[in-house]
C-alpha cells in the first residue's frame, strides 16, 4: 500500500527534523528493534540506517548497558512510558564506549506505536560523576580503616597483655555497656572480685616467670567458668575482675563456688594456688554504680582473707544499704 | 478482589510487602527479577483473578519492601531470596501445591527454593530463565564474559548517582550503619517504588544475579517446568533455554515470538497463553 502524497510528505518533514536534532536520536519499535536512527547516532555507531535497521537496539549498546536497559529501562518503559536521565553507554566506532544520558518515550501514533530515544554524548559529565564515585570510594576506604584502627586501638588499650583478658577500662566499658542496657534498670548485677592467696609466695619460691603463668592459667580458667555475657579482666597484680550482668547473689555464690573448684582441680601452670572471693551485688545503672560495687567487693575479699582465705565473702546487697 | 494482609512487624507478610490478589484453590506465586518489583505482573494477575489465589511480594531490597530488614551477608546468595520466598510461604500457611511463577533469576530463586522443599512447588513457570549468566565455554554460552558484568556494576552505580543519598552515608559518619536506609523517600531517576530501591541492596542483588552458577542444580528438581524463552533475548539467549530444557527433567520449552527479557509485560497475551495451557 502506497501512502498519499500528504502523509509522504509528513514523513521527509519528520525524517529531515531528526536529522536536525543536535542530540542522537533512535527509533524503535515497542521490543525495542530499530527502526530509524539519525546522522548523529550513526556518528558515534558508524553504519548507515540500511545496516541497523534489521537490529534490535541492543546491538548499540555494551553488553552492561544491554543488561542494564532489559533489567530496568525497558519495564519502567512498559509501566510509566517514559524514562528519563538514565545513564547508558553506547558502542563506537571509537576505541571506547560513548558515554550517554538516555531519554524515551513510548508514543502512539495513531495505531503505530514506537519509542523514541534521545542520546545525549555526557563524556565530561561521566568522568566527573567517575571521579565523584573514586572519590567515595577512597571515602569508605579510610572510613572503614580508621573503624578498623579504632577498634584495634579500644582492644589494645583494653587487653592486658599477660593473660589476654580485658583490663579496668575493660572493665569500665562493660559497666557502662550495662548501665545503656535500659530494659531492666533495677535489675541485680553481680561483681566478683577474685585475689590468689599467697601469690607472694608463688613468686618467691617459683620465680616471676611461673608466677607469671599461674596468672595467665588462672584467667584462662577464669574465662571458663564465666558465661558468654560476662565479663573477666585482671583488675591489676594477682586481682581478677568477674563482672555478672543481670545475676542475683545466688547465682552469684554459686559461680564462685564453682571458681573454687576449678582452680582447686585444675592447677594454673601446674601449682597449687587458692583464691579469695569477695561479691557484691546491685543495679549497674551508672558507672558510679560500679565503682561502688568494686569497692565493696574488695571489702567483702579482705573479708574473706580475714576468714583463713580460699573462701567467699559476700557484701551487702546494694540496694539493702541506707540511703 | 485485592487484599493488603495485614500482618505483625516481624513477619514476612510485611517485610516481603505480600500481596493476595483473587480467589481459587489453586494458588500461584509470583516472583519478580531483579531491577523490578511485584509490579511487574500487573499485566498477568487480572487473566486469574477467578481461577487462582494469587501471591505477590517484593525481595528485601525491591519494591515496597522493609529496607529495614536487608541483611548484605544474607542477600548476598540467592539463597538469602529463596529464603524470603520461603517466609513468604510459611507466613501464608502454604506448604504444597503451590504454583510458581518467576522471572529471570527469580527462576533460579525458585528452584533453589523448590530443592529445600521438594512438595511446596507442584509446577514451575520459568519465564526468561537464565542458571549462569557467563559464558563457560566450550559447553555453555551464558550470554556475558566476567567483564561485562563487572561493567554492569559501575553503570549501576553511575545511574544511582542521582540518589541523594548515594554520597551521604561517608560525609555522615563512620557509622555505616546509614547506608541504605531511606532510601525509598528519595526522588530520583529511577522510579523508587518500582525498581530497586536503594543503591547497596541493588549492588548486592545484582551481583547474587550475575555471578551465581546454578546450573548444578537444576538436575535435582522434580516439579514439571515450563520454560519460556523469547526468541530474541540478550540475557536469555536460545541456547540458555536448550540448556535449561535439557537438564530440567520433565520441562517443556515454549520459544515466544518475542524480542527483549520482559515478556510477561511486552506480550503479557503470550505468556497468559502459554500459562494457562500449562496449568
Amino acid at each position: 500500500m502506497s501512502l498519499p502524497a500528504a502523509a509522504h510528505a509528513t514523513a521527509t518533514t519528520l525524517d529531515f527534523r531528526l536529522s536536525d536534532m543536535p542530540c542522537a536520536v533512535l527509533i524503535t519499535d515497542t521490543q525495542g528493534q530499530i527502526r530509524q536512527l539519525n546522522q548523529e547516532l550513526l556518528g558515534i555507531v558508524g553504519g548507515t540506517a540500511a545496516t541497523w535497521a534489521p537490529h534490535h537496539m541492543d546491538a548499540l549498546l555494551t553488553k552492561a548497558s544491554c543488561i542494564f536497559s532489559q533489567t530496568h529501562v525497558w519495564p519502567m518503559l512498559f509501566r510509566e512510558r517514559n524514562v528519563r536521565e538514565i545513564y547508558l553507554q553506547l558502542q563506537s566506532t571509537m576505541d571506547a564506549p560513548v558515554p550517554v544520558m538516555t531519554n524515551a518515550r513510548w508514543l502512539v501514533d495513531g495505531d503505530r506505536e514506537h519509542v523514541i530515544w534521545l542520546f545525549f554524548v555526557a563524556a565530561e559529565r561521566s568522568r566527573f560523576e567517575a571521579a565523584l564515585l573514586q572519590a567515595r570510594k577512597r571515602a569508605e576506604t579510610m572510613t572503614s580503616e580508621l573503624v578498623n584502627d579504632n577498634e584495634e586501638l579500644v582492644y589494645l588499650s583494653q587487653s592486658d597483655t599477660l593473660t589476654g583478658l580485658g583490663n579496668r577500662r575493660a572493665l569500665e566499658a562493660a559497666g557502662l555497656a550495662l548501665a545503656r542496657d535500659s530494659r531492666t534498670p533495677m535489675a541485680l548485677s553481680s561483681l566478683l572480685m577474685i585475689d590468689v592467696d599467697h601469690f607472694k609466695n608463688v613468686n618467691d619460691q617459683w620465680g616471676h616467670d611461673k608466677g607469671d603463668q599461674v596468672l595467665s592459667a588462672l584467667g584462662q580458667c577464669l574465662k571458663a567458668c564465666a558465661r558468654e555475657r560476662d565479663t573477666v579482666v585482671r583488675y591489676g597484680g594477682e586481682e581478677f575482675v568477674l563482672l555478672l550482668p543481670h545475676t542475683e547473689p545466688e547465682r552469684a555464690q554459686r559461680i564462685a563456688q564453682r571458681l573454687h573448684d576449678e582452680v582447686r582441680s585444675r592447677m594454673p601452670g601446674s601449682v597449687a594456688v587458692t583464691i579469695s572471693v569477695g561479691i557484691a551485688s546491685g543495679p549497674v545503672r551508672s558507672s558510679g554504680d560500679l565503682s561502688q560495687l568494686i569497692s565493696l567487693a574488695d571489702a567483702a575479699v579482705y573479708e574473706a582473707k580475714q576468714h583463713g582465705r580460699n573462701c567467699t565473702r559476700m557484701a551487702l546487697p546494694v540496694q539493702a544499704l541506707p540511703g | 478482589m485485592n487484599e493488603k494482609i495485614k500482618a505483625p512487624p516481624s513477619s514476612a507478610l510485611r517485610r516481603n510487602n505480600v500481596q493476595v490478589v483473587g480467589c481459587g484453590s489453586d494458588v500461584l506465586l509470583y516472583a519478580h527479577g531483579f531491577g523490578c518489583s511485584q509490579a511487574m505482573w500487573s499485566d498477568i494477575t487480572p487473566a486469574f483473578a477467578t481461577s487462582h489465589r494469587q501471591v505477590l511480594f517484593d525481595y528485601v531490597g525491591s519494591g515496597q519492601s522493609d529496607p529495614t530488614a536487608f541483611d548484605a551477608k544474607r542477600y548476598s546468595r540467592l539463597d538469602g531470596y529463596a529464603q524470603d520466598l520461603l517466609e513468604v510461604c510459611d507466613a501464608l500457611g502454604l506448604q504444597e501445591d503451590v504454583t510458581f511463577v518467576g522471572h529471570s533469576v527469580s527462576c533460579s530463586i525458585g528452584i533453589l527454593a523448590s530443592i529445600a522443599r521438594p512438595k511446596l512447588f507442584k509446577k514451575l513457570v520459568l519465564i526468561g530463565p537464565n542458571p549462569y549468566f557467563v559464558n563457560a565455554p566450550p559447553d555453555y554460552i551464558g550470554g556475558f564474559e566476567h567483564r561485562d558484568l563487572e561493567e554492569l556494576l559501575g553503570l549501576m552505580e553511575q545511574n544511582f548517582i542521582g540518589w541523594a543519598n548515594y554520597l551521604a552515608p561517608v560525609v555522615a559518619g563512620a557509622d555505616g550503619s546509614g547506608e541504605g536506609t531511606a532510601a525509598a523517600k528519595v526522588a530520583s531517576k529511577l522510579n523508587a517504588s518500582f525498581c530497586s530501591t536503594d543503591p547497596i541492596m541493588a549492588r548486592t542483588f545484582a551481583h547474587a544475579t550475575f555471578f551465581t552458577d546454578n546450573r548444578a542444580d537444576l538436575e535435582r528438581i522434580q516439579a514439571p517446568c515450563l520454560i519460556l524463552q523469547n526468541r530474541q533475548d540478550n540475557l536469555a539467549p536460545l541456547a540458555v533455554g536448550d540448556y535449561l530444557h535439557q537438564h530440567l527433567q520433565g520441562s517443556s520449552l515454549r520459544v515466544l515470538e518475542v524480542s527483549g527479557h520482559c515478556a510477561h509485560m511486552s506480550h503479557p497475551a503470550l505468556v497468559i497463553a502459554a500459562m494457562q495451557e500449562f496449568l
